[in-house]
C-alpha cells in the first residue's frame, strides 16, 4: 500500500474492505468526485429551500443484515467527522430518516446504526468508545460494536 | 499499447480502468503529480477528472459528474472540454441529460442543452469530438448506479481504441445523434434554450462607444467592426471568483459568437460586465495566475467592471 494515502484511495480501499467484510454499499458519495453510489443529502427542512445548505453528507452508508453503518472517510482524524456523525444520529436523525427512506426506501426505525471512521493515521485514544474505526493498515477499532447481531 | 490513467480522485480512475479490458493494465497517476507537457497543457483552463494517454500521447479527456448541468452550473465544467479541443483531444461529457432533483420540492431535471448545441459546436471549429455521454436514469429519474450506466460509454471507448482513435466510428455517430436529438426534445421542451439566457444578450456594439466606464478604451478596428455584440452579464456578488463564470464565458463565446477555431475568429465581440465588482476590488486580487484573475481577461474583448474595465489579454 502506498505510504501516503489521498483520500479518494482510502475511500476505494474502504469500500473494498467493507466488501469483503460482506457490508452491501448502499449510498455514499466521496469528498472529490463522483462514486457509482446514490448520493444521500440528509437536508434540515428549516433550512432554505433550494441549495445544500445545513445539510449532511455521509461519505459511505452500508447495510449488513439489520444493522447500518455510517462511514466518514480521511486520511488523518478530524474530531469534525466525529461530531458530524454524532450530530446526524441525535439531533438530525428524523432527517436522516427522511433521506433514506427518501431515497432507499429504507426505514432506520428497523436498523442498528453504527458511526464509523476510515483512516490512515489515527492514534486508538482519539476513536470515541461509541465509534468503530477501520485502519487502512488493516486493524479495526473498536470492533465489538460490528458484531451486534 | 501502454496506457495511462491521470486522475484527479482515485476512484473515478478506478471506475475508468475498469470500462475496457484494454485499460485493465493502465497505470493509474494523479494529474498534480505530473510535469509532462502535453498533459499541463490539457490543464490550462481548469482539471479534467481523467485524462487518458496510449503510450505518450493524449488521447481523451473525460469530465464524469451526477449533476445535471441546469442553472448555475451549466457551463462550469465547459472550460476543461474546450481546451481538449483546441488541444486536439477527444472530450467526454458523461453525465445525466435527465435527473431528479431531492429535496423539498424534488422535481426531475433536465439538462440545459445550450451545452451540448456548443459541444457540438467545438467538434466543427477543432475537427476533433466532443461528446456528451448520457448517464442513463431509470423511470422515475432517479440515477441508474449498478455499472449499465456506463455501458454505452464503455462501448465507445473499446471501438475507439480497436479502432486506432478512427473518430469516424457508428459509436461516436450515435452520440452525436443523441446530442442532436436531445438539443431539440430540449428546445421542445424549453424554447428558451433555442436563443441566449437573460444573462447573455446581443446588443449593438455601437452601445458601447457611449458607456462612460469605457471612456479611456481604446475600442480595437476588430471590436466597432463587429456590428453586434455578445454581452454576459456575471452575477458575482461575493467578490471575485471562478466558477462557473469561466467556463461559462466560453459556452457562450462557442455558441453565439465564434466562427472558428480562436478567439480572434468571432462574428460578435465578447462583452462580459461584471457590474457587482469594482475595479479596485479587481486590482486588489495581485495574483494574475489566479484562474479567476487569469481566465477572465484571457477570452473577452472587454472586461466591465462597476466603475470601469479591465485589459484583456
Amino acid at each position: 500500500m502506498q505510504r501516503h494515502l489521498n483520500e479518494s484511495f482510502v475511500y476505494v480501499e474502504t469500500k473494498k474492505l467493507l466488501t469483503g467484510l460482506g457490508w452491501v454499499l448502499v449510498a455514499g458519495e466521496p469528498s472529490g468526485g463522483s462514486n457509482n453510489l446514490p448520493r444521500i443529502e440528509i437536508r434540515n427542512p428549516s433550512m432554505s429551500d433550494k441549495g445544500s445548505k445545513g445539510s449532511y453528507k455521509v461519505d459511505l452508508i452500508s447495510t449488513k443484515n439489520k444493522n447500518l453503518l455510517l462511514t466518514e472517510v480521511k486520511v488523518d482524524f478530524d474530531v469534525s467527522d466525529v461530531e458530524k456523525l454524532n450530530i446526524i444520529c441525535n439531533e438530525r436523525r428524523e432527517h436522516l430518516k427522511n433521506a433514506l427512506q427518501e431515497r432507499l426506501g429504507l426505514d432506520i426505525d428497523e436498523y442498528y446504526i453504527i458511526k464509523s471512521l476510515s483512516l490512515q493515521n489515527v492514534h486508538s485514544e482519539q476513536v470515541p468508545l461509541d465509534f468503530v474505526c477501520f485502519v487502512m493498515e488493516g486493524s479495526i477499532i473498536h470492533p465489538e460494536l460490528l458484531s451486534k447481531d | 499499447m501502454s496506457y495511462t490513467i491521470y486522475y484527479d480522485a482515485y476512484q473515478e480512475a478506478e471506475w475508468f480502468r475498469g470500462l475496457s479490458p484494454h485499460l485493465s493494465g493502465a497505470k493509474l497517476k494523479p494529474i498534480n503529480e505530473s510535469i509532462e507537457p502535453s498533459l499541463v497543457s490539457l490543464l490550462r483552463y481548469d482539471k479534467p477528472d481523467i485524462i487518458l494517454y496510449e503510450d505518450q500521447t493524449p488521447r481523451l479527456s473525460l469530465e464524469k459528474t451526477s449533476e445535471v448541468p441546469t442553472g448555475h452550473n451549466v457551463g462550469q465544467r465547459f472550460g476543461r472540454i474546450v481546451c481538449a479541443a483546441e488541444e486536439g483531444v477527444l472530450g467526454i461529457y458523461f453525465g445525466p441529460f435527465l435527473a431528479k432533483k431531492h429535496g423539498k420540492y424534488a422535481s426531475k431535471c433536465w439538462i440545459n442543452v445550450r451545452q451540448l448545441e456548443a459541444m457540438l459546436k467545438l467538434h466543427g471549429f477543432h475537427n476533433v469530438p466532443s461528446l456528451a455521454v448520457n448517464w442513463q436514469c431509470d423511470a422515475d429519474a432517479e440515477l441508474i448506479h449498478n455499472g449499465s450506466e456506463s455501458a454505452k460509454l464503455a462501448e465507445l471507448i473499446n471501438e475507439l481504441i480497436k479502432s486506432g482513435w478512427n473518430y469516424d466510428i457508428p459509436e461516436v455517430q450515435q452520440i452525436e445523434k443523441d446530442m442532436c436529438e436531445e438539443i431539440t426534445e430540449g428546445i421542445k421542451r424549453h424554447a428558451g434554450y433555442g436563443s441566449p439566457p437573460n444573462s447573455a444578450k446581443i446588443i449593438k456594439t455601437e452601445i458601447y462607444l457611449l458607456d462612460p466606464r469605457l471612456k479611456d478604451y481604446k475600442f480595437p478596428e476588430f471590436f466597432t467592426n463587429r456590428s453586434e455584440s455578445l454581452h454576459y452579464v456575471v452575477g458575482m456578488k461575493a467578490g471575485l471568483r471562478s466558477d462557473p463564470f469561466t467556463g461559462t464565458q466560453l459556452l457562450y463565446d462557442y455558441l453565439y459568437c465564434r466562427t472558428g477555431p480562436t478567439k480572434t475568429e468571432r462574428s460578435r465581440n465578447l462583452v462580459m460586465e461584471i457590474p457587482d465588482l469594482s475595479l479596485s476590488d479587481w486590482n486588489a486580487v495581485t495574483n494574475t495566475e489566479r484562474k479567476d484573475k487569469r481566465l477572465l481577461v484571457m477570452f473577452p474583448d472587454i472586461l466591465i467592471l462597476k466603475d470601469g474595465y479591465a485589459k484583456t489579454s
